[in-house]
């Protein structure tokens, strides 16, 4: 019989050195056979897919009959330690830091959705990227691998390494492939607005670092309180400077748009599904379990700033006419009400957190694809050139549709769920706050269907665009798993939820929540 | 005592040696040739080459003596304990010339492009590395300041090689005068250290630090003056006005002669006097505080409008220098040693990597032009990508960006510095390296972002041994990440 910790490192080392090993292969691809350069980052890329499922299946798998095998390699219940690194051996000498993997249930459900978007990039891409292909497809593998790195590295040091490196390939992604003249501004804002945020949490880190003399995290979990609570509070808000700006919380969001409407769509999917994600997993890793009562402290500060953003966002997004912007902020919206039932700190919250994280990378990701589709077509994004594509593109005008019903949290779509169980934590606490958000939500609503209204239906715009066509086979195909996904886990969120739940169940028990 | 060390003297100091009178022979071989036999250098050489082939006479013998240093270690006191050869010393000096022979790499092309086509230029290069190795030796401050004068003197002519260039004239004179003015106050440092011990021996004034609870206030002036020559020589900021105009002004060469072995010699020499005499009297951590909190705000500021290449290169520079001192301002421990080395030779590595780009730039139809903006780096990326990736890389680590060396560098600076509960100078480096990122950013954009301005069609490829050394340091610089034990292991083992 194989062990399963065995085949979790095998797993591991696979998903890890395979987007390395993709890097390398495809700079070593002639650079004029485009579509060969095409075909093995799709296929490299689909693969890493396949693996990352491979290991959500086991982890799920494991989860269900755990007991005997998981005993020895877990830690506290939760994290599954992958024994890539060998614990005593020393990595940086000076630091006396060992690099240390383990994953847990939201790990695997963020590398799951990082691994799914990839391919999806570069199916978008290929009709739109002409020049640098190769260096194109490169740097995605590279915020693969790093994204991949992010969620599953529990060292501090070390995740903040990776949490900042992803901003490298992005600045190059946006200012390189970017689509207007302003994109050199919108990749310095998004570069150094991130960066201003992270230094202070690298301020905090060097401070844990030299008052508890580790990063490790399982350490660092019970070591924390020996540092005393106004300290705790400080280093909370450091922590909270570097995440909020990467979320974006309201008064830290005006990179997003910005970047958002000077990426290339692959860029804007990759910004909305994964980067913003990162922000929220820190919060979710990190400054809750790492600072209890600060969390618990800061509660209504960030209740006031999301409904504050919730509401903001939406009114604002009421006045956009670039489509990109507008589903940009929708993002900030909706990444409040994560935000929200995050700091509920109630297990429904919680998970409704986590779903809601996912439903939004799946939803958004796919909206800005449909804003890709018709940008590649008729290269405007301002909505007042649109109007009635119903009658000329049917079938893109059913997925925009639909994606858009998902996006204002339709029941029985994914949104749904994650939204639900965020009210639900969050109206345990503060039911105040719980009503402001879902009055943004509300306002949500009303701009999504005008969008729908203005785009879809009415009258067609034939004195700005003469010609249409519907999609494309390939791009019919590339919106197939997004419907899937939507569906599958609106209907039976359980394959989330299930996943998430030992890691949420034991972060409740740990800020004595249930 | 004349006995002892001429018995010894041949035995311990054989590199050296070695390297001094291999030196005198090559100033022969060169006069030989270009003085007494002409005709022979006309025309059975290759006149084109000239210095080339000093330059590779030049590589074989750094080598060489490398090959010695490291089979020669041995700690002893010299001269009637004027000098000195430790451990630590024999691998700062190895360090020496492994820079010396990338400054070479990296200055193949030079000369002959240049119309420098001199043979005395590398062997110049040489003379101020073995008047170094006397300089990082010395064990007392007579000893000290005869080599370092030395050292300086011919630093100035280096600066002013390029006798018909007005801006390398000027560049030479100008540090001439001002690093006249160091040494000036060097010399009185020393002499009112003299006035109250009475000995110029390191380890004597040391001795008598460390028993004396209150310093005489001679000593604090000498200590604080000595310390201000030093800054001078360093290029820290309030001392740094200099530092740009001679790197402008000087030859590529020299610039990178300046920016690499002249500052890590100096700052060699200054954490040895720091940890033998300074770090005992409190006179100098103000001057050290002030520099480090000014380097950091100047070079930061001074960078941020910088649009020729070797002025950029100086200002941050000055950052650079700001945070090593930043170590020494929280001298408490062997750790802050070793992340002041780690810092150094990553620095080191980087600038070496990054001249060598700067001297690649060579466009392919008129070979004498040498770039001076940084706007001729534009669309870089589409005429050179190996160059645009490298480069992105060296200004991505000098920036302190994640994954790369120069950020782990930073971290362990800035570590040792919260460690000792330095806090503001620590938040105050962080809060500066992000204004720093403006400027780096901004290369970053010009070489891959901007579209092209001048009409420059395609550069030459860089040359065989630059090439290597670009490769080499962009190979340190990423391959740090995966593991930094092998580089603190190096360190440990210098120090």
């Amino acid at each position: 019989m194989i062990d399963s910790g065995n085949i979790f490192s095998i797993l591991f080392v696979l998903i890890l050195v395979i987007p390395v090993l993709s890097i390398f292969f495809i700079a070593l691809l002639p650079e004029d056979k485009p579509n060969l350069i095409w075909n093995w980052a799709l296929v490299l890329s689909s693969f890493i897919f396949f693996l990352s499922s491979i290991l959500w299946l086991a982890y799920s798998y494991n989860n269900g009959i755990s007991a005997n095998f998981l005993e020895k390699d877990l830690i506290q219940g939760v994290f599954l330690i992958i024994p890539l690194f060998d614990i005593n051996q020393g990595w940086d000498l000076f630091l006396e830091i060992q690099p240390f993997i383990a994953i847990d249930g939201v790990s695997i459900l963020l590398i799951e959705l990082t691994t799914f978007l990839i391919p999806v990039c570069f199916l978008t891409s290929i009709s739109s990227i002409k020049s640098k292909v190769k260096e194109y497809i490169i740097l995605f593998f590279m915020i693969e691998l790093l994204c991949i790195c992010t969620f599953t590295f529990l060292d501090l040091f070390l995740f903040y390494i990776f949490f900042e490196s992803v901003l490298i390939p992005m600045f190059v992604i946006v200012g390189i492939w970017g689509s207007r003249s302003r994109k050199i501004r919108a990749a310095y804002q998004f570069f150094l607005y991130t960066l201003l945020g992270s230094i202070f949490m690298f301020f905090a880190l060097l401070y844990i670092k030299s008052v508890l003399g580790t990063t490790n995290y399982i350490v660092l979990l019970n070591l924390m309180p020996l540092i005393d609570e106004s300290t705790q509070l400080l280093l909370w808000l450091s922590f909270f400077c570097a995440f909020a700006v990467k979320v974006p919380m309201i008064p830290f969001h005006l990179w997003l748009p910005e970047a958002h409407v000077e990426a290339p769509t692959a860029g804007s999917v990759i910004l909305a599904g994964i980067l913003l994600k990162l922000g929220t997993y820190g919060f979710l890793r990190f400054s809750v379990p790492l600072f209890p009562v600060p969390s618990f402290f800061f509660m209504p500060f960030i209740f006031l700033l999301c409904s504050i953003g919730s509401i903001y966002a939406s009114l604002t997004t009421l006045r956009q006419v670039d489509l990109k912007k507008i589903i940009a902020y929708s993002s900030v919206a909706h990444m409040s009400v994560v935000m929200v039932g995050l700091f509920a700190l109630t297990p429904q919250g919680l998970q409704g957190s986590l779903s809601l994280m996912l439903g939004h990378g799946v939803v958004s990701s796919a909206l800005f694809l449909c804003v890709g589709v018709l940008y590649d077509r008729y290269h405007t994004r301002i909505v007042k050139y649109y109007g009635g594509l119903m009658q000329v593109m049917p079938n893109f005008s059913l997925f925009f549709l639909f994606f858009t019903l998902a996006n204002i949290g339709f029941p029985g779509l994914c949104n749904f769920v994650g939204e639900f169980l965020c009210f639900l934590g969050a109206f345990e606490r503060n039911a105040v706050a719980s009503f402001f958000c879902l009055m943004g939500t509300l306002g949500g609503v009303g701009y999504s269907m005008w969008l729908a209204n203005r785009l879809v239906f009415g009258q067609l715009r034939a004195s700005y665009i003469s010609t249409f066509t519907d999609l494309s086979l390939l791009e019919y195909f590339m919106f197939l798993p997004f419907i899937f996904l939507t569906l599958v886990l609106g209907v039976y969120p359980s394959i989330i939820l299930d996943t998430a739940d030992p890691a949420i169940f034991d972060l409740s028990i740990k800020l004595k929540v249930i | 005592m004349s006995f002892s060390y001429f018995s010894q003297t041949p035995f311990f100091l054989v590199s050296e040696i070695f390297f001094g009178l291999s030196l005198t022979f090559l100033l022969c071989l060169g006069l030989y040739f270009s003085v007494a036999l002409p005709e022979i250098r006309t025309h059975r050489f290759n006149i084109l080459s000239f210095s080339n082939d000093f330059l590779k006479i030049g590589i074989s013998i750094s080598i060489f003596s490398i090959v010695l240093f490291s089979l020669s270690q041995v700690e002893v006191i010299l001269f009637e304990s004027q000098f000195i050869q430790s451990n630590f010393l024999l691998n700062v000096k190895i360090i020496l010339l492994f820079l010396l022979i990338s400054t070479f790499c990296l200055s193949m092309d030079y000369y002959r492009n240049e119309g420098l086509d001199l043979f005395e230029y590398p062997l110049l290069k040489m003379l101020a590395i073995f008047m170094t190795f006397f300089v990082v030796s010395s064990n007392s401050f007579i000893s000290f300041y005869m080599s370092l004068e030395a050292q300086s003197l011919i630093l100035y002519i280096l600066a002013a090689f390029a006798r018909k260039n007005e801006l390398s004239t000027e560049a030479g004179i100008k540090y001439f005068i001002l690093g006249v003015l160091a040494s000036g106050m060097l010399l009185l440092g020393i002499v009112l250290i003299y006035m109250s011990y009475g000995t110029f021996m390191f380890d004597d004034i040391s001795i008598l630090n460390h028993h004396l609870a209150e310093k005489p206030l001679l000593v604090e002036l000498g200590c604080v003056l000595i310390m201000i020559s030093l800054m001078f020589k360093l290029g820290a900021a309030p001392f740094h006005v200099w530092l740009p105009d001679v790197y402008e002004g000087s030859p590529l060469p020299s610039t990178i002669f300046f920016a690499t072995v002249v500052k890590f010699t100096t700052l060699v020499i200054f954490v040895r006097l720091f940890s033998i005499i300074f770090a005992q009297v409190d006179g100098s951590f103000y001057v050290l505080n002030l520099c480090t909190f000014l380097s950091l705000l100047i070079g930061s500021i001074g960078t941020l409008r910088q649009t020729r290449l070797k002025r950029f290169v100086a200002y941050s520079g000055i950052v650079h220098v700001g945070f090593m001192l930043l170590c020494l301002c929280s001298f408490d421990s062997q750790d802050s040693l070793k992340a002041f080395f780690t810092y150094i030779l990553l620095y080191l590595l980087t600038s070496v990597g990054f001249f060598g780009i700067v001297t690649s730039m060579r466009p392919l139809l008129d070979q004498s032009y040498r770039s001076i903006y940084f706007i001729e780096f534009s669309d870089l990326a589409k005429k050179n990508v190996g160059l645009a990736i490298a480069g992105m890389i060296f200004i991505a680590s000098m920036a302190g960006i994640p994954p790369l060396a120069g950020f782990f560098a930073k971290f362990y600076v800035l570590l040792v510095t919260i460690n000792s509960q330095n806090y503001f100078l620590g938040l105050v480096a962080l809060i500066l390296s992000v204004l720093s990122m403006f400027y780096y950013l901004r290369i970053i954009r010009i070489m891959w972002f901007d579209p092209t301005i001048n009409n420059w069609i395609s550069y030459n490829p860089p040359e065989r041994l630059c090439a290597l050394l670009i490769s080499l340091s962009v190979f340190v610089v990423l391959g740090f990440f995966f593991e930094p034990a092998i580089l603190n292991e190096l360190i440990c083992l210098i120090l």
